[in-house]
Order: C-alpha cells, then structure tokens, then sequence
C-alpha cells in the first residue's frame, strides 16, 4: 500500500476552549478543592 | 498505595471560588495535559519508593482529542515520567459507563492510580454520584453557592434565601439534577428570576427528591474571549490519610459566545432555552447518556434517486433505490470497501484524486436497507459554498472534500473542515466530479429531522446542494457514538457502545 497523508485535524468549530489561569487563581483553586478534603476526613477518617 | 484523580469544577467570584461539582470520571483536555505540573505526584512516588504505576482509565471520559494527536497526551506524559523516575507503567482500560475497575493487587511499591468511576470507593459512590451529599458535607463552607435542598432527610438544608443579583440580565438560579444521569436537554436548567417571591415559590413547586437550585455564580472574572469559562482543577487524593496532591487547574470555555444570540425562555418566562443555555454550559446533547443519534442528514436535505429525481429524506423508504457512485484511490480501495478505520483514521485513511476519482468513477444504484429519524434542537454549523448556496448540518456530518492546500479527496467531518476547503461535488448529467469552496462555517442553532440511512451495497448518496451538482456523503455509522472506538471516528454497525437506532418519526 502507498504511503497516505496524515491528515488528520482536530475539532476547529464547534469545541471547548481551553485557557490557562494565573497562579493567583490556581492557589485558590488549590485552597478550595483542600477544603473538600478537609471535609470528607472530618467526617470519615 | 491507591490514589484517584478527582476533577473540580469551580467559577470565580469576587475574587475567590465557588466550586459546582467533583467527579473522579474525569476528563482531561488534550490541550490541558501541559497545563498540569507532574513533578509533585512523581517527587512523592520516588520518595515513597514506588516502582510501578498502574493507571486506570476509562477509555472514552478520560480525555478529549482537542489537538492533532490521537494519543491520550495526559498518559504521555505520566509514561514519560515514569521512564525518567525508573518507574514501570502499566495501563488498564474500563469502558465507558464502566462503574468498578479492576482488581490490582496493592503493595508497597505499587501506585495504583484511577481515572474512572468505582462505585465501591467512599468519595465516587457518596460525594461525585450525589450533590446532595456533595453539597451538604460543603453547607458550612464558603466555596460553594447558596443552596436550597429539602428531600425531607437529613441533607436537607437551606442557604438559598435571597437572590443577589436582580439587575444585571444574566441568569440568577440554577437547578440541578441530584444524580450524574440527567437529561441534558433539560438540566442544568438556568433561570432569570426578578423577585424572592418567584425564588420561594420555585422552591415549593421543585421537585425536592430529584433536583436542588442554586444561585447562578456569576462573575465578569469568568468570560474570557467572549466565553462563558468553568475553572477545571485537577488533584490527586491518595493513601489511606486522603492526602492531596494539586496538578493544577485550568479553564474551559462554552462553544459559543455570551452574546451569541439573545437570550429565549421557555412558558414559564424565567427558564432559559435549551438554545441559551448553551452560552453558559459546554456540554452537548450527543455527548449525553442515552441520546446518541447516527445523524447523517436532515430534514432539508434532498438525495438524488436512482432514476434522477431530487427525494426529501421525509419520503424515503426501505426499499427505495437511490443514486451512488464509487470510485476508488490509487492502491483500488472503494470507499464502500474500506472498514470504518480505514476510512478516516491515519495513516491508512482513504484518500485519493479528483483525477484519480474521475478516471474510475463509475454510477451505481443503491438499496435503502433501513431509515431512521429524530427531531434535534442542536446547535450546528451553516455552511456556505462558494456559489452562495447555505445551509445548516451537524458538526460530525461526513463529505467528500479536499483541503485547501492539496489535492488530496478525503472524507471528514464538518467539524474539522476549514474556510477555503473544498466541497467534492458530482454533476449528475456529465457525471463530473468538481469542486465548491468553502467560503463560511458560522455556529448556528437550529431544529432539524435528523435522519440516518443504511444503504447497500454502496456506502455514498449524493445530496443537492446547486442545480444538477451534489455533494459526496457516506453513511458510515457511529459519528455519534461515545464508544471509544468511534468518539471522533468512525465504526460499523457492530459498534458496541451505539444504542439502538429510534424508529422514523
């Protein structure tokens, strides 16, 4: 068989964005998403 | 050691978070996986003297093919990790809707980590399958929006008990379906109510055991180039101490602008559209449990019958003959006779000339074996030729086209199709194969009959787009379906993971 081209291309129009944050905002992700655990090993550990 | 990666999505607001759900079924954008720090996990891997890593994931939730690669690129990375730390990989893959894993023997130098859903595990089966428990271990928190819950039980509270925001025109409350199995052409359902007397009888009227409300989180923080944008975290909790390990978050956009179209509401004049939720919320109908549809086209679509007549797919019926051409690539290869794989998946995809079409094109009659329907509220894509001729499809509709840099046929999906590719048409009197550019693809909404055909013994029907000139479409299976093989590909009709088809409506 002879050599096919890749063409091959991702979603262009109808996709989700994906955007990078600051570390600002990732810190308070990082604190929020700790609380949860904080939560679950008050109630279950 | 056992660890499992939890998915966080939250939205900023003034100027901290509020967090909307957790999930262990997590999905990983492609283009996310080199937003995510690696070192941690591996730094407390080798110093926990860990020589395997034994990843878990589900073959079709763990990540999104958002780039050109097909690879799982968030795997890429931890096999690369791994090679770089002396640390063995092993995978083990669970189908989609998959509710354990397998069993893997735990010891001291094994890290078993999972990305996939384990109805055994304390936080999958109580806190990601349901938000009243999610939410009422978090009722005291600060991180998560005021919340009305009252199924009569002890997960029954209320913190919802004034709307904040009145005036600003965007949605204020959000209801939400307590388990992980909704509809989504009905939930997250977002309201613009105008008075806390609308808010108590909301609370009344809802249906307690099922769904609770929330106030809408809104923050200008979370548009990002005219998109509504959810913060994504992604974190390990692992060991028998429920430590946690941050790799790091990112935001996701909605697929269409904030102002994409005005907002619509339904009889109740405070529920948004299905329509308008979509400048809120990115998911899609297709990607939803139970509503997958083989869509190959619509109500506004006329195929050319095998005695020359334009037919409206309302009119066809098992049994009718239709119009087909075949023709083949330069190694003889029909696009009937290739396998689904072969069709679009590199590096074997079919692709061939228009010279080389042309030269072997031959007309033939096809038998239509089996229609079905179903009435879509979607959003598409208008597409629009050079000739001006316009109309609206779905994004994974199958064409013949040619890129706008080559000479290369190929078949794929609207969605990947670019301005100024070219659309193959076939001249039903001269029998020529020709092309139309591309000049416009714009994100529209619209309600369509979708209709799925299975023709024999040719897989292409042409369908009108200009006097005498049709265009190349295939009615290879599965473009919606969620099953790993197909997502973005293509599988026959022995595709495990497509439902069955619906009846013609």
């Amino acid at each position: 068989m002879s050599e096919l081209i890749k063409l091959e291309r991702p979603e262009i129009h109808i996709k989700v964005e994906v955007n990078s944050i600051t570390t600002e905002l990732k810190n308070k992700v990082k604190i929020a998403v700790q609380e949860v655990v904080t939560k679950i090993k008050e109630k279950h550990l | 050691m056992k660890g499992t990666i939890i998915g966080t999505d939250l939205l900023e607001f003034n100027n901290s978070v509020k967090i909307l759900e957790i999930n262990t079924n997590t999905t990983i954008f492609n283009s996310a996986a080199d937003l995510l720090d690696y070192t941690l996990f591996f730094e407390m891997l080798v110093n926990n003297n860990i020589t395997e890593l034994h990843f878990i994931s589900n073959t079709d939730d763990s990540y999104v093919k958002d780039t050109d690669t097909l690879n799982f690129v968030f795997e890429e990375r931890l096999k690369t990790k791994c090679v770089e730390n002396n640390i063995t990989y092993f995978d083990y893959k669970v189908p989609k809707n998959s509710i354990t894993v397998p069993y893997i023997e735990d010891t001291d130098t094994k890290f078993i980590l999972r990305q996939a859903y384990d109805t055994t595990a304390l936080v999958d089966e109580t806190y990601t399958a349901d938000k009243f428990e999610f939410f009422n271990l978090m009722k005291d928190s600060e991180y998560i929006p005021k919340t009305y819950i009252n199924n009569g039980g002890e997960l029954s509270f209320d913190t919802f008990n004034t709307i904040s925001n009145y005036t600003n025109g965007r949605p204020n409350l959000v209801k939400k379906d307590r388990y992980p199995s909704y509809d989504f052409n009905l939930y997250p359902s977002l309201s613009k109510l105008t008075s806390d007397t609308q808010l108590n009888q909301l609370k009344t009227s809802v249906d307690n055991t099922t769904f609770l409300i929330q106030e809408f989180i809104y923050d200008d923080a979370n548009i990002v180039n005219n998109k509504w944008n959810v913060i994504r975290s992604i974190d390990i909790l692992y060991g028998s101490e429920l430590d946690i390990l941050n790799m790091g978050s990112y935001k996701t956009a909605t697929f269409v602008d904030i102002d994409a179209w005005i907002d619509e509401y339904e009889s109740d004049g405070i529920t948004l559209t299905k329509k308008s939720r979509y400048k809120w919320v990115n998911k899609s109908t297709n990607t939803t449990a139970g509503t997958e549809f083989n869509y190959h086209a619509n109500s506004e679509s006329l195929i050319l019958g095998s005695t020359g007549t334009l037919i409206n797919l309302n009119d066809l019926e098992v049994g009718n003959s239709i119009s087909s051409i075949n023709f083949t690539d330069v190694d003889g290869i029909t696009p009937n006779d290739s396998d689904a794989d072969l069709l679009r998946t590199p590096p074997r995809r079919w692709s061939s000339t228009i010279t080389q079409a042309q030269s072997t094109l031959t007309t033939e009659s096809a038998d239509v074996l089996s229609i079905t329907s179903r009435t879509l509220s979607e959003i598409m894509l208008k597409i629009t030729l050079e000739n001006g001729v316009s109309w609206n499809e779905f994004k994974n509709t199958q064409f013949l086209i040619q890129s706008a840099d080559s000479n290369v046929n190929y078949f794929d999906r609207l969605n990947t199709v670019e301005i100024g590719d070219k659309i193959i048409t076939y001249n039903k009197t001269t029998s020529e194969l020709s092309t139309l550019t591309i000049t416009g693809l714009e994100i529209v909404y619209d309600e369509v009959i979708g209709y799925n055909i299975d023709i024999e013994p040719s897989d292409l029907f042409l369908v009108d787009v200009s006097t005498d000139l049709f265009v190349v479409q295939h009615n290879v299976n599965c473009q919606y379906c969620g099953w790993y093989a197909c997502n973005s590909y293509l599988c026959d009709n022995n595709c495990p993971g497509c439902p069955e088809a619906p009846e013609k409506v």
